[in-house]
């Protein structure tokens, strides 16, 4: 039986004059991938970060039952002037958990980026920063993930590879919710259509 | 475990930004050794008047570092990623704190009596002087970081860190100055030493907690 990891419930947010959403409610279970579609502005974003806890909503009620989550935004989350690795063992500490370097050379050889272990992030184009924060969101083993147009800056077969991964996942307990503008929807992963009142 | 390994990370970070780092010690050797040598000729040998100069230009030494604390973190995302980790965030901002003082305090600590010893003062006074920077700095550390945390989220620093927290650090600093000045006039300066130490144990056990909610509220803007 699937655990809730998250429910948002009469949601309503208002930043300034245009109201994003009103009244909105989400339950995200685990194995479940919910994909949030909608028009530049529609609060995609701002979803997510309500989601996360980086934002308040101006009313309704957000009920996260796994902590801490994995939230990839529009920063990397990368510090620029530390290495790749010095990177993976920092989300690592932060979640109280040994650095394994065997895994986390496993994830770098699959996202490509074996070769960039001791690079400064700083170094590397933006496409391999945004592999590499994927990496990160491995490293840290989070049950709920929420990703903000993850597929930006990534090739084709990056694309293909978070895809991928995203499924394999949820095939696994876990969950996610993304925002995307991507054609193509992601497989088995339940609409919510955003659209500017 | 988790505070050496994140206090290591801090200390990379500074040590990688390389000259950055050390701008705040150049400008307090330069403004120190200015005010210090050019006043000598008027204050004819007096020491309270360099004990005076290496505090002022400390605060003002520290509000120079403290505005790029969370603002680096802030702008790669990296802040963001450490608020949602609620049982690591208190971690995170001791350790950033930690190597801040390390890098800025612990230098004014040495350089401020060295500075006073080149200047003239007796040893006895400049060894006083850097006693209350020792426990004057991190203070002063702390309380600009509740400042710049409120901050940093506004993408405001410069003139209003400056505004904000001078005044917060007054009591800090009249109490160190008077520590000194009693010390070299050899009256009794134990309540005002207490009044560092209170302020040393208020901050550094009050502050470190409050920022995690702070820097939560920060990324709301």
């Amino acid at each position: 039986m699937s655990s809730t990891h998250l429910t948002i419930s009469d949601l309503r947010c208002q930043p300034g004059s245009q109201e994003l959403f009103d009244g909105l409610s989400i339950s995200v279970s685990g194995g479940e991938t919910i994909e949030l579609r909608g028009p530049n502005g529609c609060g995609k974003s701002t979803l997510l970060r309500i989601m996360a806890g980086l934002q308040q909503p101006d009313s309704g009620d957000v009920t996260r039952y796994v902590e801490p989550l994995g939230y990839l935004g529009h920063k990397f989350g990368l510090a620029s002037i530390l290495t790749v690795q010095e990177n993976l063992r920092w989300t690592s500490t932060l979640n109280g958990a040994k650095f394994d370097t065997a895994r986390a050379q496993d994830l770098l050889e699959t996202f490509e980026l074996r070769t960039a272990t001791n690079k400064l992030i700083q170094e590397l184009s933006t496409g391999q920063k945004r592999r590499c924060s994927f990496v990160c969101l491995l490293i840290g083993e989070y049950k709920l993930w929420l990703m903000d147009e993850p597929f930006s800056s990534l090739d084709n077969q990056g694309e293909e590879l978070v895809r991928e991964l995203i499924q394999e996942h949820c095939g696994k307990g876990g969950s996610a919710v993304i925002a995307s503008h991507s054609t193509s929807p992601l497989a088995h992963a339940a609409l919510v259509e955003l659209g500017i009142n | 475990m988790r505070y050496w390994a994140l206090y290591r990370r801090e200390l990379l970070i500074e040590f990688r930004s390389g000259v950055e780092s050390l701008i705040p010690i150049i400008f307090f050797l330069l403004v120190v050794g200015t005010f210090v040598f050019t006043l000598r000729s008027f204050t004819a040998g007096d020491n309270r008047v360099i004990v005076s100069v290496i505090w002022i230009t400390t605060l003002f030494t520290s509000l120079l570092s403290l505005d790029k604390l969370f603002k680096r973190d802030h702008a790669d995302g990296t802040l963001a990623v450490a608020v949602l980790h609620s049982d690591a965030i208190t971690a995170t901002v001791v350790t950033k704190l930690v190597a801040h003082w390390s890098v800025t305090g612990i230098p004014i600590t040495v350089l401020g009596p060295a500075v006073g010893l080149l200047a003239g003062m007796h040893i006895d006074h400049a060894s006083m002087l850097g006693f209350t920077l020792l426990i004057g700095t991190p203070t002063i550390t702390m309380l600009g970081a509740l400042v710049t945390a409120l901050l940093v989220g506004l993408g405001r620093g410069g003139e209003l860190l400056t505004v904000l927290v001078l005044p917060l650090y007054i009591p800090i600093l009249l109490f160190g100055i008077s520590v000194c000045h009693l010390h070299i006039d050899s009256a009794s300066y134990t309540s005002e030493l207490f009044w560092c130490f209170a302020l040393l144990t208020g901050s550094t056990t009050a502050i470190p907690l409050a920022l995690g909610p702070i820097l939560k509220l920060s990324q709301d803007s």
